[in-house]
């Protein structure tokens, strides 16, 4: 018992430090702006939604508040990019994550955000659904491409490159 | 600066709309399934089955009323053993609140021993909330960066009894909160 009363004593030291944290002003504004987005709810009463111009600095500095900003920051910038104040040169860790997420491969983890806990929120943020796309070329032969064709009418699919889409979540799930 | 008085009320407000927004949720998907029933009964065809929906993580804290500073995304983590087009179902309503289902939350880790107490008990829907002390755990257990702010008060408000001792039982390192 005497363990666990030090624990909160020394819990409590803390706490204090994290209340003036979100007393912040940048916190304040950047939870506001994501309260107010409808990407983020708080139980605080100090916490009140923001809609005028929040810097990404101020959002990356409140991340270390609230690790849940960190987790939806790069999708942000890659699918609502104005809704934070975004400098002309992203910070480096924070650009490479941007970057892997556009090219689809090699993300890195950021600011102790893994990246399966960022990636969840490319899809969810801005258009539902829609994240970014590669081009990728490929040859075909005439045969293949009939099969495209085809299956583009009978399927239906909204482009052939919906059907490629379809054909290989079925062989990704029978492998 | 708010007085206690209205701090207190804000936090209770946001409770209610809480509880209200999850048992409504409930309702409103054990009455879909109740017409969606009396129409397969007339059509001969089969009927959806009871199910149960047990709901975890920050949303499962809110709804206890935990006076805790949560901030929470839009999601909502829960095991349920729903039929395919009753989870869709349950999708739709939640979307229509600016809410989702997090698809990957039956891969979540809750403890075996977790308390589940029943929030909505209707003729199909059985809804109910995991105990703070469990949900607690597994946050500090599974994702300790993410929500070291939330156990840090956790902490400093005195935590319980069983939330030490389930945290000594899955060698949870407390210190690192504080």
């Amino acid at each position: 018992m005497k363990k666990s009363e030090s624990l909160q004593q020394r819990a409590r030291r803390k706490l204090r430090q994290l209340e003036r944290s979100r007393r912040d002003g940048r916190f304040l504004r950047a939870m506001g702006k994501l309260v107010g987005a409808g990407l983020l709810e708080s139980s605080s009463p100090d916490v009140k939604p923001y809609d005028k111009s929040v810097l990404l600095a101020d959002a990356l500095w409140a991340g270390q508040v609230e690790p849940r900003i960190l987790e939806l920051l790069p999708a942000i910038v890659v699918k609502r990019p104005r809704l934070f104040v975004l400098p002309a040169v992203l910070p480096d860790d924070l650009n490479a994550v941007v970057r892997s997420i556009r090219n689809g491969r090699d993300h890195p983890s950021f600011r102790g955000v893994e990246p399966d806990s960022y990636l969840s929120w490319v899809e969810r943020i801005g258009t539902r659904g829609k994240v970014p796309t590669t081009l990728r070329s490929f040859r075909l032969r005439p045969d293949d491409l009939a099969r495209l064709h085809h299956l583009k009418r009978t399927l239906p699919a909204s482009s052939e490159t919906e059907v490629l889409r379809i054909a290989l979540r079925h062989l990704a799930a029978s492998v | 600066m708010a007085s206690h008085a209205s701090i207190g009320w804000y936090v209770y407000t946001k409770y209610c709309i809480c509880i209200y927004m999850l048992v409504r949720l409930f309702r409103a998907l054990d009455e879909w399934i109740v017409v969606q029933n009396a129409e397969a009964t007339t059509q001969g065809l089969p009927h959806h089955k009871p199910c149960s929906i047990r709901v975890f993580g920050q949303l499962a804290l809110w709804e206890a009323g935990v006076e805790l500073t949560l901030a929470a995304t839009q999601d909502l983590d829960a095991y349920a053993d729903y039929e395919w087009a009753v989870q869709k179902r349950f999708e739709e309503l939640l979307r229509a609140r600016g809410k989702f289902l997090d698809p990957l939350a039956h891969e979540a880790w809750m403890p075996e021993e977790t308390v589940y107490r029943t929030v909505y008990s209707g003729s199909y829907v059985t809804g109910a909330i995991a105990e703070p002390d469990f949900v607690l755990l597994s946050k500090a257990l599974k994702a300790p960066a993410k929500n070291a702010p939330l156990l840090t008060e956790y902490l400093a408000s005195g935590p319980s009894e069983r939330f030490i001792a389930l945290a000594k039982s899955y060698g949870v390192d407390l210190e690192q909160f504080v």
